[in-house]
């Protein structure tokens, strides 16, 4: 007999699970391996959820994240919240790819080539930021996290992962404060970074 | 490649400078200040004040892209600027003075410039919330609180963000003072105290009719002002607990550190689940009986300083399962307090004791339950029951009976209980034992209602495991005992009762199976319309007659039967789902009904208060489409008990929306393995697409239906189904046989067994099941079905004895009588009329075959197309018409090579074009 679907994310799900529980123990490459898993998942989900109809991606994208903890990660087992905030480091990477990728993809249709007018136009509609905002964020963010690797991930934590403030600061292991100071200096260094982008570009 | 400003080579000190230059430029409370430090800070490095400078440009943006996230939080929510205080403006509002602080933020008492001038309170969310959502959510609901009109309580007016990105609230101002305050302060006695609080109750039945659940009712929201000397109580905080503490709850899921709205003294079990998230009107109940307690004993049910002190998973605890004293219990163990207490009473000790025992405490312990279909239903249950206790009339609230206790019993041992099926055979043999050698009349009495007591107790563990069919069957074990009718009439009653329900519940879950499992065609309308009709009747026999009952006596009979509502509530949402299916497809059936669909819907509403559920019956009743897709892919889903899952399955089945309907589905299953309609809806959809992996698929959903409920026959119809669709007929025909042994007279088994021994050439076994199908009461579109088996028997099989053209004709026409749209009846007649060597006929019925295309069930019982372009060759060859039978043999083939394998998998298929190939002499091309 073939194996079902749900047979398959079930068996994801345990494999999620123990990763997260040796990447809380300490394994690196535990952690590591975390970070395909997730993404399939997320992407067949993003995938999905673009194929039904309103593919509203800022309503979409909170629920992708749920969606993929409940399906992948057996609360029962993973209690601790660092066990957990490896998922969300994993989930906030790969958002972030998904993201960057659809812009990229929607920045192609929009300078011509898809002869898919139809199409062109629902995207008009539903697609919240500019693309090329998105991808000059994540240019910059890149850039930065060369120089604050700690000060990027909870960028990332909280722009592509759908953790608060709190959240991040916990997962990160800093004060409320310091996150505060990191978060007010990392978003004018990125807005600076992506405003001086802006002039050469034309 | 320029380097770019901030680019790696930059020294390290320099980096760390920019930084802290940056941060404690921001400190600097004006721009001068700001300047003056840059100019210091920054001395002889120009390029370091460029950058510090565009930092700053940078920092004071709005509105970027991080400002949003697109995962929907809030990414500004902690920039804090502490401008809101007194004096200052807030969108039309101007601060006064502070007239609150709490869990969740001040409250301001503040005048409104426009567009009317008057006061208001106006509560401002304290910063580390998520504005975004809060506001998000508040819209969601806005509507809804605008629709709140109520004396007694306070409207909520408006929402918004202050300049700082706060969410605040603006409300009807209430100058009052916490409930129980007053009440101690005016010494009001029980009787004033309980007028006040039913008041109270209606108010929140008020909102909960609207759609909106408070859930943070405790005193402070409960204020008692003076309107002419009269105490007039009044709600406030409608809806801004659900905006602000949903999304904390929300959180729990992810993090697990939990924050608590409010004070957890007011909780309900269910909001001090981890999830915490399955709220509905009944926890508002359970913080009414808290109240309630309060007003009573002035104390909490549980103790203050206990819960404050306990670690949070104990206090989560200690909610969930501790049972806290009766409030008389409560009441003698309080010391010298009692004095005071009643004193504020306005009675004394040995008095507030005994107002307080018997009715009072059950009222109390009722609204308290921790299961909450076991608390009143509605906050008008509770404030009724408190009107019969003030009218001397008998509550509905009773003391915990044994049977309660037994089933509370019973949750705690589940495991201890399996054995007691044995033990129940047991004393049965025992009682009969015992009947032999005594005669005394008292004796055997005595012995009857032991055995019916255990009858009941067993029927009551299989009722709470929702085990129907398992259930009815212990219930039948008391039929003989009650034909002696010899046990005391109150046991009788209760096993006549529990018969009559049981058998109601079969009967509601027969139609169920029935009706939700084909899509839009004349045929599942049809079904629809029976279903409809079905269970009217089955309701209108069991004594709640819809279009006859008030709605409130309706709600009253169906929430009376509590140990079934868990199978009547889902099967009056099925008859609501076929309703509906009806009235989106059959516009002329839709102002007739209208009226008594109306009542449907009331009635669910006010017998089943949840809210999701509501929100799904209102999106499909209202046909809004977006509505029910946003439901289905909300990722709110996932926390919905099954039955809401159920009843969003029914609602897409009724609006077609069938890719939702089985992604909704398969998040049911993989949430609920082991409910089982959601297995059984799950199975029947695969199973019935006919494609092998998926029924492959259904069938192991099916399985674990079955496992459920052993005995469904429904299960083992559909489970019967997908073995067939396999071709593995013994398996089919062994669930068909079991099916037929659970339930002897319905005709269903018989037709699907003799459609299997057709496949297994066991030609006479299968026409006498199909005419013992036909004896049995088989509904309209089914006997068509079993008319063609019958039809196919007799005109293409080999066997001599079996070929009886006329028959064939006879059955065929019949078919046809009843389903003249169905393809495959005319395809009977086409074989049968061939038979009969009538070739003109036959030519005329295939070609009306081919032109039909679909069969019955809208194309899933289509037979193979081929079958008529063969027997059209044939019959074209017959009348001589050699090149059209030639072209029509062509057809045939051409089908065959493009089908599916499942499709051309047909036994008579092969036979049906050897007997073409020779009749048309076409070389031999028997290969497939």
């Amino acid at each position: 007999m073939m194996m079902s679907s749900s047979d398959q994310s079930r068996a994801c799900a345990a494999q999620v699970t123990t990763l997260l529980n040796r990447a809380r123990d300490g394994d690196a490459q535990a952690a590591a391996n975390l970070l395909p898993l997730v993404y399939e998942q997320l992407r067949a989900l993003a995938d999905r959820k673009m194929q039904q109809e309103r593919p509203d991606q800022t309503l979409q994208a909170t629920a992708l994240v749920h969606e993929a903890y409940l399906r992948l990660v057996d609360t029962t087992k993973v209690q601790l919240w660092e066990g957990r905030w490896h998922f969300f480091a994993a989930a906030a990477e790969s958002m972030r790819r998904i993201l960057v990728d659809n812009a990229r993809r929607r920045g192609r249709i929009k300078r011509g080539g898809n002869l898919n007018r139809v199409d062109l136009d629902k995207l008009e509609v539903t697609v919240h930021d500019p693309p090329d905002e998105l991808l000059a964020l994540d240019e910059a963010l890149t850039r930065f996290a060369q120089q604050h690797p700690e000060k990027a991930q909870l960028v990332n934590l909280r722009y592509f992962g759908g953790l608060t403030h709190e959240e991040a600061a916990q997962a990160l292991r800093i004060s409320l404060s310091t996150a505060d100071r990191h978060w007010a200096y990392a978003r004018a260094w990125l807005y600076r970074q992506m405003a001086s982008e802006e002039k050469p570009r034309h | 490649m320029a380097l770019p400003a901030d680019g790696i080579g930059r020294k390290a000190t320099s980096l760390t400078n920019e930084e802290t230059i940056f941060a404690n430029a921001l400190r600097k409370s004006s721009a001068t200040e700001r300047d003056e430090y840059l100019d210091q800070a920054c001395t002889g490095n120009a390029q370091l004040r460029d950058d510090v400078e565009r930092l700053l440009r940078a920092h004071d943006r709005r509105g970027g892209i991080l400002e949003a996230s697109p995962l929907g939080t809030d990414a500004t929510a902690p920039t804090r600027t502490a401008s809101e205080g007194i004096g200052a403006t807030i969108g039309p509002y101007k601060l006064l003075e502070q007239i609150g602080g709490g869990g969740m933020g001040a409250v301001y008492m503040a005048e409104q410039l426009r567009p009317v001038r008057r006061k208001v309170a106006l509560k401002i969310i304290k910063p580390g919330m998520d504005s975004a959502q809060i506001i998000a959510r508040f819209e969601a609901e806005r509507q809804a609180l605008t629709m709140m009109d109520h004396p007694n309580i306070a409207k909520v007016l408006d929402a918004g963000t202050t300049d700082a990105g706060r969410p605040y609230f603006v409300m009807e101002l209430v100058k009052g003072i916490p409930i129980t305050d007053y009440c101690d302060q005016a010494r009001l006695n029980m009787r004033q105290r309980l007028e006040l609080f039913i008041n109270v109750c209606n108010a929140v039945q008020h909102a909960h009719q609207k759609g909106v659940i408070h859930r943070d009712l405790k005193p402070s929201n409960v204020l008692v002002t003076l309107h002419d000397d009269k105490p007039v109580p009044k709600v406030i905080d409608f809806g801004i607990a659900k905006a602000a503490g949903q999304l904390l709850t929300d959180k729990t899921l992810f993090t697990n550190y939990a924050q608590i709205v409010g004070t957890p003294l007011y909780m309900s079990p269910e909001q001090a689940q981890i999830s915490g998230l399955d709220v509905d009107t009944r926890s508002d109940v359970y913080a009414l009986g808290v109240l309630l307690y309060e007003l009573l004993t002035g104390t909490t049910p549980f103790d203050k300083q206990r819960l404050r002190d306990a670690a949070y998973d104990e206090m989560r605890r200690i909610i969930r399962e501790e049972d806290p004293p009766k409030p008389s219990t409560r009441l003698s163990t309080m010391g010298e307090k009692l004095t005071l207490v009643s004193q504020q009473r306005h009675t004394d000790t040995k008095h507030l004791g005994q107002l307080v025992r018997g009715e009072l405490d059950w009222i109390v312990m009722k609204a308290l339950e921790k299961d909450r279909t076991r608390r009143y239903e509605t906050a008008t249950g509770l404030a009724r029951d408190l009107r019969r206790y003030l009218s001397d009339e008998p509550v509905e609230a009773c003391p915990p009976s044994a049977r309660y206790r037994f089933r509370k019993f019973a949750r705690r041992n589940k495991s201890a209980l399996a054995v007691s099926g044995l033990v129940l055979l047991f004393l049965v043999l025992l009682g009969s034992a015992i009947g032999w050698t005594v005669r005394d009349r008292t004796a055997r009495q005595a012995r009857v209602s032991g055995q019916l007591e255990l009858i009941l107790k067993e029927v009551a563990r299989l009722e709470e495991a929702e085990k129907w069919s398992e259930a009815l069957i212990s219930a039948r074990q008391a039929e003989p005992a009650l034909a002696e009718g010899e046990a005391p009439s109150e046991t009788q009653e209760r096993a006549r009762q529990a018969l009559a329900d049981l058998k109601l519940v079969q009967q509601l879950e027969d139609i169920r199976a029935k009706s939700g499992t084909v899509w839009v065609t004349d045929v599942a309308l049809r079904l629809a319309a029976q279903a409809d009709q079905e269970y009217a009747a089955a309701l209108r026999q069991a004594g709640i007659d819809l279009d006859a009952l008030p709605t409130s006596e309706a709600v009253h009979r169906i929430t009376a039967r509590r140990e079934i509502a868990a199978a009547l509530l889902p099967a009056l949402d099925d008859w609501l789902a076929v309703r509906i299916m009806r009235r989106n497809v059959e516009v002329r059936s839709m102002n007739k009904d209208e009226a008594s669909f109306r009542r449907l819907i009331d009635l669910l509403h006010d017998a089943d208060p949840d809210l999701w559920r509501q929100r799904v019956r209102e999106a499909m009743a209202r046909r809004d489409q977006s509505a029910l897709a946003d439901l289905a892919t909300s990722a709110e889903l996932d926390r919905q008990p099954a039955a809401t899952l159920t009843l969003l399955y029914s609602a897409l089945w009724a609006s077609g929306k069938d890719r939702e309907r089985e992604m909704v589905l398969r998040r049911a299953q993989w949430k609920y393995p082991s409910d089982y309609w959601i297995n059984h809806r799950l199975g029947v959809d695969l199973i019935w697409r006919r494609k092998p992996d998926d029924v492959r698929e259904g069938i192991g959903f099916m399985r674990a239906a079955l496992a459920l409920r052993p005995q469904s026959i429904h299960a083992l119809l559909n489970l019967g189904n997908g073995y067939f669709f396999l071709g593995q007929y013994d398996q089919a025909i062994a669930c068909y046989r079991k099916m037929i042994e659970i339930s002897p007279n319905s005709w269903v088994g018989f037709a699907s067994l003799g459609g299997s021994l057709v496949r297994k050439g066991l030609y006479d076994e299968a026409i006498a099941a199909l005419e013992q199908a036909l004896k049995k009461s088989i509904s309209a579109p089914y006997s068509a079905g079993v008319y063609v088996d019958l039809s196919m028997i007799h005109s293409s099989r080999p066997e001599v004895h079996l070929r009886n053209a006329g028959r064939a004709a006879e059955f065929a026409e019949k078919a046809i009588q009843i389903e003249p749209q169905a393809s495959n009846h005319w395809t009977a007649l086409g074989i049968a009329r061939y038979r009969q060597s009538r070739w003109q006929e036959a030519r005329t019925a295939l070609e009306k075959a081919l032109e039909l295309g679909t069969d019955s069930w809208g194309g899933t019982h289509r037979w193979p197309e081929a079958i008529d372009w063969f027997f059209l060759a044939m019959s074209n060859w017959q009348l001589g018409q050699t090149d059209q039978a030639r072209q029509c043999y062509g057809r045939a083939v051409q089908w065959m090579e493009k089908a599916q394998p499942w499709e051309i998998d047909i036994e008579e298929l092969a036979r049906f074009r050897t007997e073409a190939e020779n009749l048309l002499a076409v070389p031999g091309s028997t290969t497939r």
